[in-house]
Order: structure tokens, then C-alpha cells, then sequence
């Protein structure tokens, strides 16, 4: 039985770039990455905090993009403001975040980015340095794979059947120029009484190739009969 | 995930270390010191000085335990953190600088 290594940290250093860039003294390494986990865990929190007061009034969806509107309830809702990544890179006196995330529109009300910079001032009070928050769009977001996994979540929460889920996901990758897509789920599928996974494959995926430019999330959602583990690889590209 | 008392109680003895860090280090050194040495009477008031600190304040009373987790086993003193959290990390491309070594 073979085990998959993870596909982002088998290319770390060739296709695959970090999300964190700095460097520091051995002794000080451990206080910068609890330094970029209090960042971090500040930025979801504030975007789950008001994403929470958001949802009363309707959220429209990026306009520049065409969210396939087979249910308005369940489509609109779950293409709302996921973080694919958040960068970070500090020198000497900065800290740079960039905020990847697929639909901005949360972040983009006045005075939001004054609020989380002053929110993330406040956590991380270090003196002499200097935050710098900038969000960069996704091109396209639902090459994305954690938009992807947040999509079929929302959609199995809402008691879609799983197999529809998926191919609704894979569907939403065709717009997108890529060359293979995988998405697979496992657990307690349609509440049965025995766990199993599922697995729907489209185009190629060479997971053993390092030049191969793979994107992979492993997202666990919560449901009534237990927790439904789904993982969506996506190859973008071959250089 | 270790309980969070046992998590709480190393954060009070980290704080209670930090607090009283230079008090113990002067004290060490006015009782070791060479150059201005102490008389013997002087040196057994500031020993009482010493042992009156709170406990937690001596330095060997930490423990290192693991900043996400709390787990106190298998910690790597470079990062912070424990093997399997480090592990997550590191494929989640989280730890600057960390690859994987194939070949």
C-alpha cells in the first residue's frame, strides 16, 4: 500500500514558493513563526468575525466572474470571501501581508484594512516595526483549491448529494485553463452507516513529477453523521 | 493537546521568570563576586534574599512545551514546536526556508 507524500511540500523550493519569507538569527526562528501565527489567526478571525455580521445583507458575487447560478441560495453564499493564502515576508523594519483571496469584497469597504491593521498592530505590538497589509485578487479563483473545497463543503452541508458536489466542482474548473483536476471525498457519504472515499478524476496529474506545478488542499467539513474529509488536486501547469 | 492547565501553569512560570530574571542574576553575582567580596554574614542575608523569590521564578523550573499544541514531548528547540504540528507546517509551506529532501 502506498502512501501520496503532500504535493506543496514535496516542491517547496522549485514550483511551489513559501508563504512565509524572512529570515532570522536560529535563536529568534521560533518567535517568528508564532509572530506569523498570531497574524494569521488575526486576519481569519476578523474575516469570520464579519463575515458573520455580513451575511444578513445579500452578498453579490464578483461581477467579473460568472458564478453558474444552477441554486442562487447555495452558489452565492459559499463564493464569499475565502483566504487562499496569506503571505508574509518581514525585514528589517516591515512586515508585508498579502491577503490571497478569491473575492474581496469584504476587504475592500472603507476602512476595513485600517481596522485589521490596527487589530493586527495590537496583536502582534512589536514596536519598531511597521505593518503593511495588501490583498492581491485572485486571477482565477476557482483554480483555486481550498474555493473549491469551501464550495463542495457548503454544498454537503446543505444535504446536495456528495456525487453532484464534485462534478459541480469539476464543472467550475473547466472555465479555468488547467490540465487535471482530482477530488475526492471520504467518510460517512449520503449518511450511509460504513465510511468509504469517492473519487472523480479529470485529465492528467502527475503527482510524481517535481517540475509539475500541483495545487492541493485537505479540508475537513463537519457534518450531522461525522466529519467528511475532501482533497482536491489541481495541475496547473508544467514547466 | 495538553490539558490547559498544565499549559497555563508554564505560561505563569514563564511570566514569573521573566519578572524576576535580573533580581536572581544580581543576587548570583553579588554572592560570587571576586572583586567586591562579601562578608560572610552578608553573604547569608542574601542568600535568605534568594530562596525568599518565588519558585517558579528559578529558570530550570521551565519546561519546554510546544506553542500550538501544548504537548511536552518531542519538541524541536529551533522551531517551537512539536514533531507531527512541524510536520503540518512544513507541507502547509508555512516554515521559511524548509524543504523536503528527495532524491
Amino acid at each position: 500500500m502506498g502512501q501520496k507524500i503532500n504535493p506543496l511540500g514535496f516542491r517547496l523550493g522549485t514550483t511551489q514558493n513559501h508563504h512565509s519569507f524572512w529570515f532570522a538569527q536560529p535563536k529568534n526562528y521560533s518567535e517568528g513563526l508564532q509572530e506569523d501565527k498570531k497574524i494569521r489567526n488575526c486576519i481569519k478571525n476578523y474575516i469570520q468575525k464579519n463575515r458573520k455580521k455580513g451575511s444578513n445583507r445579500k452578498i453579490e458575487a464578483d461581477s467579473s466572474f460568472e458564478v453558474i447560478t444552477h441554486n442562487k441560495k447555495m452558489d452565492s453564499g459559499s463564493s464569499s470571501e475565502v483566504i487562499t493564502h496569506i503571505e508574509i515576508q518581514k525585514e528589517i523594519d516591515t512586515i508585508h501581508v498579502i491577503i490571497h483571496i478569491g473575492f474581496p469584497n469584504l476587504l475592500k469597504k472603507k476602512g476595513a484594512i485600517e481596522e485589521l491593521e490596527k487589530d493586527l498592530q495590537k496583536e502582534v505590538n512589536s514596536v519598531n516595526q511597521r505593518l503593511n497589509i495588501g490583498i492581491e485578487k485572485v486571477k482565477e479563483p476557482y483554480r483555486q483549491p481550498n474555493i473549491l473545497a469551501e464550495y463542495i463543503a457548503f454544498q454537503l452541508k446543505n444535504r446536495v448529494s456528495f456525487r453532484k458536489a464534485m462534478k459541480k466542482a469539476i464543472e467550475l474548473t473547466k472555465k479555468t485553463d488547467i490540465k487535471g483536476v482530482k477530488v475526492k471525498i471520504a467518510g460517512r457519504l449520503a449518511g450511509k452507516e460504513i465510511a468509504r472515499a469517492e473519487c472523480i478524476k479529470k485529465g492528467r496529474l502527475p503527482l510524481q513529477t517535481i517540475r509539475a506545478k500541483i495545487d492541493y488542499c485537505c479540508y475537513p467539513i463537519r457534518t450531522i453523521y461525522g466529519v467528511l474529509g475532501v482533497k482536491i488536486w489541481i495541475f496547473v501547469d508544467e514547466e | 493537546m495538553a490539558k490547559k492547565s498544565l499549559i497555563q501553569r508554564e505560561r505563569k512560570r514563564q511570566k514569573l521568570e521573566q519578572k524576576y530574571h535580573l533580581i536572581r542574576r544580581s543576587s548570583k553575582k553579588k554572592i560570587r563576586s571576586k572583586v567586591y567580596p562579601l562578608s560572610l554574614s552578608e553573604k547569608t542575608k542574601m542568600r535568605e534574599k534568594l530562596q525568599s523569590l518565588p519558585r517558579n521564578s528559578a529558570p530550570t523550573r521551565l519546561h519546554r512545551r510546544c506553542f500550538l499544541t501544548g504537548r511536552p514531548r518531542a519538541n524541536y528547540r529551533d522551531f517551537g514546536l512539536s514533531g507531527h504540528i512541524l510536520r503540518e507546517m512544513v507541507y502547509a509551506c508555512l516554515l521559511p526556508g524548509a524543504t523536503r529532501s528527495s532524491w
